[in-house]
């Protein structure tokens, strides 16, 4: 196979062929394994960038104990427990929330940064069909949209993202939930 | 802007350089700016104690869960919860477990070719249940037996999962000869009920 050349920064090059002395392997092999990989992506529709940020929250979610489960038992499992645990059920998920909140901030340097916060709530609740966090003056607002949503369900995982925020740093400062859809806003404390 | 001091030639296959031009036309980007992006994306992989293959082929299997609509839910909220619902409705509970393994059973089978669907379907279980410590399937006899270990899971939550992997196995023609549970433990054997046309 045909060898050719290809430029890159320095003081990456000289990283990778650190790590791959301390692999045992070389630079050429690493470099192509790299590459490689990044055209499979480009190849599914995705962006290694991307792929990346997830593997980092996901790796987040293992170490933070949490499962995957199918939705449909999730539902049944939700409902079901409200009607016993009533109110009792919010504080567990507030807690839920505030756990992962900081984990999340403890774990992050820039915990602060609203992409990154995005990108990790996005990847923790990838079945909500669309999450989003926007900063408008001096506030952040949170907005949650999923129609298969119950109301039960909505409100729960408001009180969850809220959780989440709160150990962050944020404090809620309105709050409209309805079925499927969340609106909060956020004012740094 | 980069200076000529600061890059470094290296060396890389042909057919690979040939692919990058095309995608860096595409996308309307250098190739030394692509190049730089990629290694920087690599580097910080293997900062996470993995490279980019290992974390394109989890992401395609996390991309299966998402698209057969598997959420993430802390383990401790997921306890709470079935400890209370099995008290009152063990039976509901149970049944939903298993339907719903026997609907991931007929997914699994239709994405996945006959012939790997065992090996498949546990590497599946390894990657994709990580709270899993311990998951294995062997064919022995004429029987396949199936070991899992959650150290994590109430007796509650265990039960629960045991119904969800027998779901799975029946839908694909095995039947249950032999199921055992314990907190945080599941032994189960099954053979194949009939023969596929």
């Amino acid at each position: 196979m045909g060898r050719k050349f290809l430029a890159a920064r320095e003081e990456l090059v000289k990283r990778l062929r650190n790590l791959a002395k301390n692999r045992n392997t070389t630079l050429y092999g690493l470099t192509n394994q790299a590459l490689e990989q990044v055209l499979l992506a480009e190849d599914l529709g995705e962006e290694l960038p991307e792929i990346i940020a997830n593997h980092r929250v996901i790796k987040m979610a293992k170490e933070n104990r949490s499962v995957l489960i199918p939705e449909r038992v999730w539902h049944l499992v939700l409902e079901k427990t409200s009607e016993q645990a009533g109110d009792s059920l919010k504080k567990v998920f507030y807690d839920s929330g505030r756990w992962y909140g900081k984990y999340f901030s403890t774990l992050r340097l820039k915990a602060s940064s609203l992409p990154e916060i995005k990108s990790f709530l996005g990847t923790i609740f990838w079945n909500i069909s669309n999450l989003d966090l926007i900063e408008e003056s001096n506030k952040i607002i949170l907005k949650l949209i999923e129609p298969n949503f119950t109301l039960l369900h909505t409100q729960l995982s408001s009180t969850m993202l809220e959780g989440i925020m709160h150990s962050i740093g944020y404090a809620t400062q309105e709050r409209k939930i309805t079925k499927g859809l969340v609106l909060l806003t956020f004012a740094n404390e | 802007m980069s200076s000529r001091k600061d890059k470094r030639l290296i060396l890389v296959r042909n057919d690979l350089l040939q692919e990058i031009i095309k995608v860096t036309a595409r996308e309307g980007k250098t190739v030394f700016a692509f190049t730089n992006e990629v290694f920087e994306q690599a580097l910080e992989a293997y900062q996470m104690q993995t490279n980019p293959a290992e974390i394109l082929q989890f992401y395609i299997i996390m991309k299966l869960e998402k698209d057969r609509g598997i959420c993430i839910i802390p383990i401790d909220l997921l306890n709470y919860m079935i400890q209370k619902l099995y008290m009152i409705e063990k039976e509901d509970l149970l049944q939903k477990w298993y339907d719903s393994g026997s609907w991931y059973g007929k997914y699994l089978s239709v994405k996945i070719e006959k012939e790997n669907w065992l090996q498949i379907f546990e590497k599946q279980i390894k990657k994709s249940a990580w709270n899993i410590t311990d998951f294995s399937i062997v064919e022995r006899e004429k029987s396949i037996h199936l070991r899992c270990i959650c150290p994590y899971f109430t007796k509650e939550s265990t039960e629960a999962f045991m119904k969800f992997l027998e779901g799975i196995m029946h839908s694909s023609n095995y039947e249950t000869i032999k199921n055992e549970c314990l907190r945080g433990m599941i032994l189960l054997k099954f053979k194949k009920w009939k023969q596929e046309e």
